[in-house]
């Protein structure tokens, strides 16, 4: 599914370079357009408030290079990933267990749609007193935030699978746990498709507590860069995590073109 | 031998209830081959679902060589509509996967899965997956796959039902050549009376609202069948014959709807 570009038709205004060119262009126009806005803007300003791109990504470079980068990074991932399994873990759980009950899921839906639009965030301080300032604080609120997308996805995989694919399973013998093997297999395109809103949901509220009270993580790097008054220092974080974001989304639809192969039409 | 004994079948929806299934009776002998035509929406899937033991009757009883009906075995081999066919495994390994329940070793299974490969005419696609196979090979397949159950009796809701007309017709001269080599007793549930008549020893009429058994014709044409018994004079009897019972329910049906 590499082809996400639609082919235009004959004739239509064309860009005067190669197909494969062209495809490149419509691919990555935008996001060129966008740094070439912000250099202008910043030559435009000429203030160290506002550092060109050249400014940033040496920055980049020597952050990267002295190791600072990878340190802060390594704490924001530990935390990040450790909240998203716990929720991967829920929210697969809730996730069967409301496509298979009709009782869990009455029960836990409206639970769900209440709380889904409040801001989580706005949670942090009281989590701050319930768990402390250190990891579990922010890991917790991780996996509050993931925990969402994971389960409506999984919630609609299971009770979106064809009842009859586990008809076939019993009809054959299969124990429980076999049919569960032939849901889950069954729910593992809908899996992946939560986890590619979840992991930058993951990124977003990880950096954003480390923003506050912290001493380590990407986040906190932001933040100190900021009061030093290095706008190209947190730039720099920023353009880094915009890279990272970008990684991690290619890495899962690898594992996903991967895992769930037989599945059409999963897009980059 | 399949019995069914007044069947009956009642959904509650919306507060009111709606009765699918009224009193539904009939029997299959062993080794025959019965078809079950009906309009669409006349409970015929259901019948076939209560059969399988996915569904629960709300009165009557099932008994299959005298045994109580109540839940899946794998002495009703059922095929859906749809192949069903689990896309992550490959052909052969769909087909092992019922062997190996039954509590046959890899080895065997694997073989047994082969068999049945060339039975069904896959030979070749043992390695491919679901979502590389035509529709029709994929129904051969599931086919396959239910026969590895060794079951009893065969249940087989409108298999065909989502081919193209040509692939259609070719399933229904195999089935008829699988069933007869197998000895397998097949209940077929079909709302195509062309493919009633072919396929069956016996069709079972059903009507709609509430859905219910309403006429048993007996088809008397030799087998093996082959594509000309469709242009016999006999075939068009009775397809005429069927024709005219399911216009005449439906017609009735309309009547009972406009009060």
């Amino acid at each position: 599914m590499d082809a996400t570009v639609p082919r235009r038709q004959a004739g239509r205004r064309a860009l005067p370079l190669s197909p494969a060119g062209r495809s490149a262009a419509r691919r990555w126009g935008a996001l060129l357009g966008a740094f070439a806005l912000w250099e202008l803007a910043a030559r435009v300003v000429d203030s160290a408030l506002m550092p060109t791109l050249g400014v940033i990504v040496a920055r980049l470079a020597t952050d990267a290079s002295s190791g600072l980068l990878w340190q802060h990074a390594q704490a924001t991932l530990v935390r990040g990933f450790t909240g998203l399994a716990i929720g991967v873990a829920i929210g697969v759980a809730l996730g069967v267990a409301m496509g298979l009950n009709r009782v869990v899921q009455y029960a836990i839906e409206p639970l769900l749609a209440a709380t889904y639009p409040v801001p989580k965030l706005a949670l942090y301080p009281f989590f701050i007193l319930l768990f402390g300032f250190g990891t579990a604080s922010k890991v917790a609120l991780v996996a509050l935030e993931c925990l969402y997308p994971l389960t409506y996805n999984v919630y609609s995989g299971v009770s979106g699978l064809d009842r009859r694919y586990l008809w076939a399973a019993q009809n054959f013998g299969a124990g429980p746990a076999a049919r569960a093997g032939v849901l889950l297999r069954g729910a593992l395109p809908a899996l992946f498709a939560g986890l590619r809103i979840a992991v930058p949901i993951m990124l977003i509220v990880i950096v954003v507590t480390e923003l506050i009270g912290e001493s380590l993580g990407l986040g906190f790097l932001i933040r100190s860069a900021s009061t030093n008054f290095e706008p190209e220092g947190a730039l720099a974080v920023i353009l880094f995590l915009g890279l990272l974001g970008f990684l991690l989304d290619r890495l899962l639809l690898r594992a996903a073109r991967y895992v769930v192969f037989w599945q059409q039409g999963i897009q980059g | 031998m399949l019995r069914v004994q007044a069947v009956g079948r009642v959904f509650r929806r919306g507060g009111h209830e709606v009765e699918a299934l009224r009193d539904v009776s009939f029997h299959v002998e062993e080794r025959e081959f019965v078809t079950l035509v009906g309009p669409s929406g006349c409970g015929k899937s259901t019948v076939l679902h209560i059969l399988g033991g996915f569904e629960q009757p709300s009165s009557g009883a099932i008994t299959l060589g005298g045994e109580p009906v109540v839940r899946p075995g794998r002495d009703r081999g059922v095929v859906f509509q749809q192949p069903m066919l689990y896309d992550w495994w490959t052909v052969e390994r769909n087909i092992a996967w019922p062997v190996e329940l039954g509590g046959a070793s890899k080895r065997e299974a694997r073989d047994r899965a082969r068999e049945l490969i060339q039975l069904v005419g896959l030979d070749g696609f043992e390695t491919a997956y679901p979502a590389e196979l035509s529709g029709g090979m994929q129904q051969r397949a599931s086919i396959a796959r239910t026969l590895a159950l060794e079951p009893k009796m065969l249940l087989m809701d409108e298999p065909f039902g989502a081919l193209d007309a040509q692939t259609r017709e070719l399933m229904q001269e195999e089935l008829t050549r699988i069933a007869q080599t197998s000895g397998t007793t097949v209940l077929f549930v079909t709302h195509d009376i062309y493919e009633a008549v072919f396929l069956g020893d016996r069709v079972l009429v059903m009507a709609t609202q509430p859905g219910r058994v309403v006429e048993t014709v007996d088809i008397d044409l030799p087998r093996p069948r082959t594509p000309d018994a469709k242009r016999s004079e006999r075939f068009l009897e009775y397809h005429n014959t069927l024709w005219d019972l399911l216009h005449d329910e439906a017609e009735a049906a309309q009547r009972r709807r406009r009060g």
